[in-house]
């Protein structure tokens, strides 16, 4: 089976880190492929950090809501296009099934990016996605070594919701409730 | 009683029957959308963004030349103004006006709906 078949019909929870990496990542001189032809670079968690400190050096907390929109559009991006892909090939994209698949990304992630450790919980209504050891919160506290009055974890908020959004073609509220650099045990992302 | 969010936005809709404002927002600091009364045309969070970074960058950057905070950002074009100023220490209020408003009326009306956000959002 190709990745994208595999995102899509397969439950990735049971299979361990080689059997993902091998399915989903290609290594090409030098380059790393997701899902055969989306490059990925490996960056050190503190550069993300680095750059929200001094952007806000610049525009104040407003740093935020930019970093926020231009990951949400990300997203959004991503999950529209896994969900054109989807209706193409197997026909109207039910709730289930988008789920299913956001659930397999957030597996993906988890497994061969390195972006933290994903739980993924669904009750039908609200969507809460709790991350052990996000890289943004380790990051942020590696870079300033000390905690973060706010959540700091930008990026991973605002990817997850424009996903959500895209793959459900609706609109949602998001929010990250807690944060590893706040103090908390995790973040914990909650769509509704 | 009615909701924090119907309070702000009636705060809003005070401030469109002053005349010539043509639509506003109130914003959080950090360019989350709070409360609008934008066009369906708008992607109103984005803009939320993009009007908190405007006085976040004009605050730097007067602060920075040692001119202190500054009251507001007023941008001019062929087809509006754009005026923003802050509404406390959490929020800021964005006001679009058409290009022949007066300035002088629409300031303090301004002025008068930011202090009522600041109250509101404590």
């Amino acid at each position: 089976m190709e990745p994208f078949e595999v995102l899509v019909t397969e439950d990735l929870r049971e299979m361990d880190r080689n059997e993902l990496e091998n399915i989903f990542l290609k290594r090409e001189d030098g380059r790393i492929l997701f899902l055969g032809r989306i490059p990925l670079a490996s960056l050190y968690a503190t550069f993300l950090a680095n750059v929200y400190v001094e952007l806000t050096k610049i525009v104040g907390k407003a740093s935020k809501g930019l970093i926020l929109n231009a990951s949400r559009n990300g997203g959004l991006r991503a999950g529209r296009g896994i969900r054109r892909r989807y209706e193409k090939r197997y026909g109207d994209l039910e709730r289930d099934k988008a789920i299913s698949i956001a659930r397999n990304m957030v597996m993906v992630w988890d497994r061969c990016f390195g972006w933290g450790r994903f739980e993924f919980e669904d009750d039908g209504e609200r969507i809460r996605v709790r991350v052990y050891d996000s890289f943004e919160a380790v990051g942020y506290l590696k870079l300033k070594k000390e905690r973060s009055q706010q959540p700091v974890c930008w990026m991973l908020l605002g990817y997850v919701w424009g996903l959500l959004e895209g793959l459900l073609g609706r609109k949602f509220n998001g929010e990250e409730r807690m944060c590893k650099a706040k103090g908390d045990e995790y973040c914990l992302f909650e769509y509704l | 009683m009615a909701s924090l969010r119907e309070r702000l936005e009636k705060v809003l809709k005070d401030l469109k029957d002053v005349g010539d404002i043509l639509a506003s927002a109130i914003v959080s600091r950090d360019g989350l959308l709070i409360a609008a009364d934008l066009s369906p045309n708008v992607n109103a969070d984005a803009f939320a963004a993009m009007t908190a970074t405007m006085l976040g960058a004009a605050e730097t950057a007067t602060s920075e030349l040692g001119m202190g905070i500054p009251d507001r950002v007023i941008v001019e074009g062929k087809t509006g103004k754009i005026v923003a100023v802050g509404a406390g220490p959490k929020a800021l209020l964005v006001v679009m006006t058409n290009p022949r408003a007066n300035l002088g009326l629409i300031l303090l009306e301004i002025g008068r709906a930011s202090e009522r956000i600041r109250e509101l959002l404590g």
